[in-house]
């Protein structure tokens, strides 16, 4: 036994250890503040370690905990599950990827150690939002998760970043209220703000009431996830802010977002149709995410409102939450994914920070074969591709929706997979075509190492994770059913 | 008649001209002041309209960061006896989160006011 501690604690009280996942990013995030504020400008990288280290430890202490069985902690405010415990794993990889692709941008800049402090903030608070079971906790996790995001979006004071940052701020503002005013309303016609009571008390409450608090609760959730109707600061988010910035904006806050819808809709009554609203959110997030990704001639608008359509897919295993067993371990499959992919394909990007149309990638390939192979892996993993990672993530959500019932969204789904492939294939096809004497850019590709680095390396995660995926599967989704 | 209105301006121009004349002779100092004293006599090292920043955002965050703590301290304050030594621990760690954030604060000069 790892943690002896964790199995003595109380199943419903205080229980400090079980949170040490939780506890290392905060410790991190003050530590690598603090000794950045004492380090002349040029031994940052101190301060990067100790990130690094923070994150490291919190995903060993998630990887020991993940044996532990499933309970709720202080009473009923926290659950410790699967889905936190890979929630938590996720986070931490996805944030190290994001430090190490943004290790170039940011090395010796005047805001390198608030960088990481702001980066492991915005983690914790997304661990926080996928393991919450409780309204309060909810609303808080939320705020912290948001409020270092839009610094982060903003922090290298360009024009543009200022930009996406004020729009992110005050869209994020906006459906913040709304999730405020739902866990009142909710919290007023049911007495209680705990998930596990929630679900008796709201049975009783007059539907339209229970809609109402939901859709607030809702509306800041999907801000918090990148979907419609909170979707309109990612590509702004993408393309305007810092690489740093950019990358952890389009991945790391969608895992709490949605596993935080997940769980609030898995303790709800069957009195609200629900699953008709998310099943709606999904199409009109996944089909506008394609349909504005088509004409995008920034590689990284394109993946922010890529990122966008990934939303209606990732909207797709919450719309059958209870309904399908398949829909947690599909949610966190397809979150594990997605995150390394698109974090893979935002480090070829940054890789050549100079190069910002899709044609100025010409002749990738033959000047860096490394390069466009990692290109290739991510954004074949972003269609969903096998062997990739997100085949199996699209793979068991289509099969959750089905079963589950939405056979329509199933199909719509598959539809836009391959509307998808199109516009994926307007970056790569440059890329493998030889450099003309018209290329912006052209010549030899000087690339940015650690970006290039975390790119190949994302890659070989990716293939990875897809090859042994059979294998993960069977651990995650446990003994086969039916 | 014109004539006594000619001798009295002559008169004034004469009389005004020799003040003039009279204070440029026994001047200490041509050209005393540049600005007028608005210091209170202080010598003035800035124009009188010269304006000054409050800062006021560095103000708000450091304001919160001290009266945040507060907003909890008071619902703590009430049942800390009752609750024992986890809400003291609790309380005292939520505090040094806070404290490192004023100390970030200090480090980046937010306590510089002039």
């Amino acid at each position: 036994m790892a943690f002896p501690l964790l199995a003595q604690a109380s199943s419903a009280g205080p229980a400090p250890l079980a949170l040490l996942p939780e506890i290392f990013l905060l410790a991190g995030a003050v530590v690598a503040l603090i000794t950045g504020s004492f380090l002349p400008r040029q031994r940052q990288w101190v301060s990067r370690l100790i990130a690094i280290a923070a994150l490291a430890a919190s995903a060993a202490a998630a990887a020991f905990a993940i044996t532990e069985p499933d309970r709720t902690i202080y009473e009923g405010a926290y659950t410790v599950d699967a889905g936190t415990s890979a929630a938590r794993l996720i986070v931490a990889v996805a944030a190290a990827l994001v430090i190490a692709l943004g290790t170039d941008e940011l090395r010796g800049t005047e805001r390198e150690s608030e960088t990481y402090a702001l980066i492991l903030l915005a983690s914790l608070g997304t661990v926080v939002l996928a393991g919450t079971s409780d309204l309060l906790v909810l609303a808080v996790a939320f705020l912290l998760a948001s409020i270092p995001l839009y610094a982060l979006i903003g922090i290298n004071r360009s024009r543009s970043s200022a930009e996406a940052a004020l729009k992110t701020y005050l869209l994020g503002a906006l459906l913040g209220i709304g999730l405020l005013l739902g866990v009142t309303v909710l919290y007023g016609l049911a007495g209680t703000t705990t998930y596990s009571r929630l679900g008796q008390n709201l049975g009783t409450a007059p539907g339209a009431a229970v809609a109402v608090g939901l859709t607030g609760v809702l509306a800041g959730l999907m801000f918090k996830a990148g979907a419609v109707p909170g979707h309109f600061w990612v590509p702004d988010a993408a393309q305007g802010s810092g690489l740093t910035g950019a990358a952890f904006a389009t991945t790391v806050p969608k895992i709490g977002g949605f596993l935080a819808a997940y769980r609030l809709l898995a303790a709800l009554p069957g009195t609200v149709n629900w699953p008709l609203l998310v099943a709606v959110l999904a199409a009109l997030t996944m089909t506008l995410g394609n349909l504005a990704a088509y004409n995008q001639d920034d590689p990284r608008r394109l993946l922010g409102w890529s990122t966008v359509s990934q939303a209606g897919y990732l909207l797709m295993p919450v719309a059958v939450t209870g309904q399908a067993s398949l829909a947690l371990p599909a949610l966190m499959v397809y979150l594990a994914g997605y995150s390394v992919s698109n974090l893979a394909a935002f480090a070829v990007a940054g890789a050549y920070p100079g190069r910002r149309t899709l044609n100025a990638f010409q002749g990738l390939a033959g000047a860096r074969p490394w390069h466009a192979a990692a290109l290739t892996v991510a954004l074949l993993s972003l269609v969903g591709t096998p062997p990739t990672a997100v085949f199996l993530g699209k793979l068991t959500v289509f099969t959750a929706a089905w079963e589950g019932g939405f056979w329509w969204l199933t199909v719509l789904a598959a539809v836009n997979t391959i509307i998808s492939l199109f516009y994926y294939l307007r970056w790569l096809a440059p890329a493998f075509r030889a450099a003309r004497p018209s290329t912006p850019g052209a010549g030899d590709f000087p690339a940015q190492r650690w970006a290039a680095g975390t790119a190949v390396a994302a890659a070989l995660l990716l293939l990875i994770f897809g090859v042994t995926a059979g294998l993960g599967w069977a651990v995650i989704a446990g003994p086969p059913h039916g | 008649m014109y004539l006594g209105i000619l001798v009295l301006l002559a008169a004034v121009l004469v009389s005004v001209g020799a003040l003039y004349v009279l204070s440029r002779l026994t001047a200490v100092a041509r050209n005393p002041l540049v600005s007028r004293p608005f210091l209170s006599g202080w010598v003035p090292e800035e124009h009188a309209l010269s304006r000054y920043h409050a800062r006021y955002y560095p103000v708000t965050l450091l304001f919160l960061a001290f009266d945040v703590e507060m907003l909890f301290m008071y619902p703590w304050a009430a049942v800390v006896s009752r609750l024992g030594p986890g809400a003291v621990i609790e309380m005292f760690v939520f505090l040094g989160v806070l404290m490192a954030g004023v100390f970030w604060a200090w480090r980046e000069g937010a306590f510089k006011w002039a």
